[in-house]
C-alpha cells in the first residue's frame, strides 16, 4: 500500500508544484496516474521513491516512510524511471547484474530471473551488447527487467509502455496484473488513457499539482454523468492546462 | 551558404557554452578574468621584457634578432599543434552530437566549420597569452614602426589557423581509415591514445636526432648570412619563417611579400581543411558504431552474473563506466598519464646516464621538498573527483532511488576517484627510484603523498557537489567551461608552495622534520575536509542538487 499524505513541493519557495496532494493506493490495484505534462505527476513519483525530498506531509510504502526510513522503503518498491538512458557504456547483463547486486538478489535467483524475464521481452540475445546500442524499446525493456529481478512488492513505473513493442508491451501489461492479483501494488503514469482504461483498476488524475478525482472509471464517469470515453472525461476535468 | 554555416557555429558553440553561463557564480569567473589577465600580462610583461631585451641587443649585434620572431611562432606552433590535437580530436570525434546535425541539408565542410569554431578559440586564447605580450615588448624594444603592429595583428589573426587545419586534416584522414575498426569507442579512445603517443614519438625523435656537432657547423655557416638562424630554425615550418620575416621587415617592402607567403599558405591549408572534411569528416564519423557481439555463452553469462557486495558492484559499475567512456578515459586517466611520460621521456633523453645520480647529488631536504610539490601539482586536480557526481548524468536518479547506503555511495565514488591518480604517480615513483632518491625520502614522499591525494580528493569532490553539472547531453561538456578545479587547484599549489617556500629557505635541515611539518598540515587540512565534506553532502544534498 502506497500512502501519500498531504504532500507538498515547491521549488523556489513560492510557486507550489504539489499542494497538499493526498492519495492512498490500496494492495492489489492496478492505479494509474494522470495529469497533463507539467501537472506534477513526476515530481510526485520523485517524491515517491525518495528521489527528491518532501517540502510538506509524509509518504508511506507498506507502512515505511520513504523520508525516515529510506533504505528500508527502497527496498519494497522497484522503479522504472521515465528515462531510460542510463549507464549506456554497461552491457545489458552487466546493468541487470548491477542492480542485483545493489538488492543483494542470490546468484541462482538472478540467473534465472535475468533467464525468464529477457526471454519473455525478447531482449536475451542482445544482453551482451551496450545498453548504448539498443533501440528505444530495448532500454525501456532492459530497465523494466531490473525493476522485476528482486521481486518488490510494490511497482511504481513512470511512462513504462511507452516505445515497448505489441508483444512486450502486452507482457508486461500481463505482469502487472498477475502482480496486483497476487495482492501487491502497481502504480504507474501514463499518458496512453486506452492502456489506463483497459487495464487499471483505479485512476488518480491530478493537476497543477492537486488531486481532481481518484476512483474507479464508472465512477469517473458517475461523478461527471457522462458514458463518454476516458479521453473525453479526462480533456473536461483538465481543459484548464 | 554562408548564412547557414554562421548559423550552425552559432548554434553549436551555444551548446557548447550556454551550460556554463547558467551557472549562478558565473560572475565570479568574470571578475577574476578582468583583474587576472591585466595581472597575468603586466607580470608576463616585467618578467620576459629583461630577458627578451638582453636576447634581442646580444643578437641585434650579429644582425640575427629576427630568431626571437622566429622562436616565439615556432613555440606558438608547438604548443596549437599539441593543443589541437586533443581539441580536435574530442570536437571532431568524440562528441556525439555531430549525429544530430548530419539529418541536416547541411554541407560536411559547413558543420565541419561550425565544429571547428570552439578549438580555434583555445588556438586564438593560447596565441593570445604568448603573442601579444611579446609583440609589445619587442615592438618597443626594437623601436619597430606602426606597421609592425598591424602585421602582428595579421598574424595573429591568420597563424594559430595554420597549424589547426594541418592537424584537422592529419587526423580526419587518419579517422577515415582508423574507423575500419568500425567501433565508435574503441577507435575514438585508439586516436586518443595514439595522437598522445605521436607527440611523445616525434619528441623522442627530434630529440634523438639532434646531433651537436653537426648543429654547431650548421649554425656557424647560417651565422653568416642576413636572417640565417631564422632560416635555419624556421626551416620545419615555413608560416614562421615568412611570419616572423614580415615583422622583422615591417618598416620595408620585404615584409609584404613575406605576408603574402603567409597569407598564401593560410589560403592552401584552409582550402584543403574543407575539401578533406567534406571527403572525410563524415565518413570518418558516420562509419562508427557502439555495436558488439550480443549473444553471450552460458559461461559468459555465468561469469557475468556473480554477486558482488554493494560497495564492491558500485565500485565496478563506476571504474567500467570511466574506462569505456572515451572522454572519460581521455580526461580521467590517459591526460594525467600523459604529463609524467611525457616529462619522463624528455628527462631521459636530455639527461640520460646523469639521471640516475640526480636523487644522490641534491640536497635531502631539497629533494622531499621538490618532490612534494611535484605530488601537489600532480594530484590537486583530480578529473575523476571533480565529475564523480556529474558524470551520473541521467542515471543520477538510480543514487536515489536505489536502496544504496549513503556513506557507502560517497565512499564508492570517492575511493575511485583515490585509484585513478596514483597510475602516474606509481610511474613517477618508478623514476624516483630510478634516479636513486634515498629510500627514506622515498617512503616519505610517498606517504605524505598518498595522505595529500584523499585531501585532493575531497576538494575536487565537493566542486562537483557544489557546482555539478548534470544535464550534459555529451560527456564532453563535462570537462568544459569548468574552471572552478582549476582554480581550485591553482590556489592549492600556491598554498602549499608558500609552506615549501618557507621550508626551504628556513635553517630547518632536519628532513624528518620537513616531513613532519608537511604531514600535520596535510592531515590537518584532510581532516578539517573530510569534516566539511561529511556536514555538508548528506541525502538531501544529493536530492537537492536538481533543484
Amino acid at each position: 500500500m502506497i500512502e501519500i499524505s498531504q504532500i507538498n513541493k515547491s521549488f523556489d519557495g513560492k510557486n507550489q508544484i504539489i499542494e497538499d496532494l493526498t492519495l492512498t493506493i490500496p494492495d492489489g490495484k492496478i492505479v494509474g496516474f494522470l495529469g497533463p505534462n507539467g501537472a506534477g505527476k513526476s515530481t510526485t513519483i520523485n517524491m515517491m521513491t525518495g528521489i527528491l525530498p518532501i517540502d510538506k506531509g509524509r509518504i508511506s510504502l507498506n507502512g515505511i516512510d520513504i523520508e525516515k526510513e529510506p533504505l528500508k522503503a527502497k527496498q519494497i518498491f522497484g522503479f522504472v524511471p521515465d528515462r531510460s538512458d542510463i549507464f549506456l557504456r554497461l552491457k545489458g547483463l552487466e546493468y541487470l547484474n548491477f542492480i542485483a547486486d545493489i538488492y543483494q538478489v542470490p546468484e541462482e535467483v538472478r540467473q534465472e530471473k535475468i533467464k525468464y524475464f529477457t526471454k519473455q521481452f525478447a531482449i536475451d540475445h542482445a544482453l551482451g551488447n551496450y545498453i548504448q546500442s539498443y533501440s528505444h524499446g530495448m532500454r525501456q525493456k532492459i530497465t523494466v527487467t531490473s525493476v522485476l529481478l528482486h521481486d518488490p512488492d510494490i511497482w511504481i513505473l513512470d511512462e513504462p509502455l511507452t516505445g515497448l513493442d505489441p508483444k512486450s508491451s502486452h507482457a508486461l501489461k500481463q505482469m502487472m496484473r498477475e502482480h496486483a492479483d497476487k495482492g501487491n501494488t502497481v502504480f504507474f503514469s501514463s499518458h496512453g488513457l486506452e492502456v489506463v482504461e483497459q487495464i487499471c483498476d483505479e485512476v488518480a488524475i491530478i493537476n497543477h499539482g492537486k488531486l481532481l478525482f481518484y476512483g474507479t472509471i464508472e465512477e469517473l464517469q458517475a461523478k461527471y454523468q457522462t458514458d463518454q470515453s476516458l479521453e473525453n472525461v479526462f480533456l473536461e476535468l483538465t481543459n484548464d492546462a | 551558404m554562408m548564412r547557414n554555416t554562421w548559423t550552425v557555429t552559432k548554434i553549436m558553440l551555444k551548446m557548447q557554452y550556454s551550460s556554463a553561463g547558467k551557472q549562478g557564480n558565473t560572475w565570479i569567473y568574470g571578475v577574476l578574468t578582468v583583474i587576472l589577465i591585466p595581472f597575468f600580462l603586466i607580470i608576463m610583461m616585467q618578467v620576459f621584457r629583461g630577458i627578451i631585451e638582453n636576447a634581442y641587443l646580444m643578437l641585434a649585434e650579429v644582425n640575427q634578432e629576427s630568431i626571437l620572431l622566429g622562436i616565439v611562432l615556432l613555440f606558438i606552433t608547438a604548443i596549437l599543434f599539441f593543443f589541437s590535437f586533443i581539441t580536435i580530436l574530442s570536437a571532431f570525434y568524440f562528441s556525439d552530437d555531430i549525429t544530430a546535425y548530419i539529418p541536416l541539408p547541411l554541407h560536411p565542410y559547413q558543420l565541419l566549420i561550425g565544429k571547428a569554431a570552439n578549438p580555434l578559440i583555445y588556438n586564438y586564447l593560447i596565441s593570445a597569452v604568448i603573442f601579444i605580450p611579446f609583440l609589445f615588448i619587442y615592438g618597443s624594444i626594437s623601436n619597430a614602426p606602426i606597421l609592425f603592429y598591424v602585421y602582428g595583428f595579421i598574424l595573429f589573426i591568420f597563424f594559430p589557423i595554420i597549424p589547426f587545419t594541418i592537424v584537422a586534416i592529419i587526423l580526419m584522414f587518419l579517422m577515415r581509415y582508423v574507423n575500419i575498426a568500425k567501433n565508435k569507442d574503441r577507435s575514438k579512445i585508439f586516436m586518443g591514445v595514439g595522437s598522445l603517443l605521436f607527440v611523445i614519438l616525434v619528441n623522442v625523435l627530434v630529440r634523438l636526432n639532434l646531433d651537436d656537432a653537426a648543429l654547431m657547423n650548421a649554425f656557424t655557416a647560417y651565422m653568416q648570412e642576413q636572417e640565417g638562424i631564422l632560416k635555419m630554425i624556421t626551416m620545419i615550418f615555413p608560416p614562421a619563417y615568412f611570419g616572423a620575416l614580415s615583422l622583422h621587415f615591417a618598416d620595408s617592402w620585404q615584409a609584404l611579400p613575406a605576408l603574402v607567403a603567409l597569407l598564401a599558405i593560410f589560403t592552401i591549408t584552409a582550402l584543403l581543411f574543407i575539401l578533406a572534411g567534406q571527403r572525410f569528416y563524415l565518413k570518418g564519423v558516420r562509419g562508427m558504431s557502439s555495436g558488439s557481439k550480443g549473444n553471450l555463452s552460458e559461461r559468459a553469462s555465468h561469469k557475468l552474473t556473480k554477486q558482488h557486495s554493494i560497495l564492491k558492484a558500485y565500485i565496478r559499475k563506476e571504474i567500467k563506466m570511466i574506462i569505456r567512456t572515451p572522454a572519460f578515459l581521455m580526461q580521467c586517466v590517459v591526460q594525467p598519464l600523459f604529463f609524467p611520460v611525457f616529462i619522463t621521456v624528455i628527462l631521459f633523453l636530455d639527461l640520460g646516464e646523469g639521471l640516475s645520480s640526480l636523487g644522490s647529488v641534491t640536497p635531502e631536504k631539497n629533494l622531499f621538498l621538490i618532490l612534494f610539490m611535484i605530488s601537489i601539482v600532480m594530484l590537486s586536480i583530480n578529473a575523476t573527483a571533480f565529475t564523480a557526481i556529474s558524470r551520473d548524468g541521467a542515471g543520477r536518479k538510480l543514487n536515489l532511488f536505489l536502496p544504496i547506503p549513503f556513506h557507502r555511495l560517497i565512499f564508492a565514488k570517492l575511493l575511485v576517484a583515490y585509484l585513478i591518480p596514483l597510475l602516474p604517480f606509481i610511474l613517477i615513483t618508478f623514476i624516483g627510484i630510478y634516479v636513486n632518491i634515498p629510500i627514506h625520502i622515498l617512503i616519505g614522499w610517498i606517504g605524505i603523498s598518498l595522505l595529500y591525494n584523499w585531501l585532493a580528493v575531497m576538494i575536487n569532490f565537493l566542486i562537483d557537489v557544489f557546482s555539478p553539472k548534470l544535464h550534459w547531453t555529451d560527456e564532453q561538456e563535462l570537462f568544459k567551461g569548468r574552471f572552478t578545479p582549476l582554480f581550485i587547484s591553482l590556489v592549492q599549489t600556491a598554498f602549499f608552495g608558500i609552506i615549501t617556500l618557507v621550508l626551504w629557505n628556513t635553517n630547518m635541515e632536519n628532513v624528518y622534520l620537513i616531513m613532519l611539518i608537511l604531514v600535520i598540515a596535510v592531515a590537518g587540512l584532510t581532516d578539517i575536509a573530510k569534516t566539511y565534506l561529511k556536514k555538508k553532502v548528506t541525502l538531501e544534498t544529493l536530492q537537492n542538487l536538481d533543484s
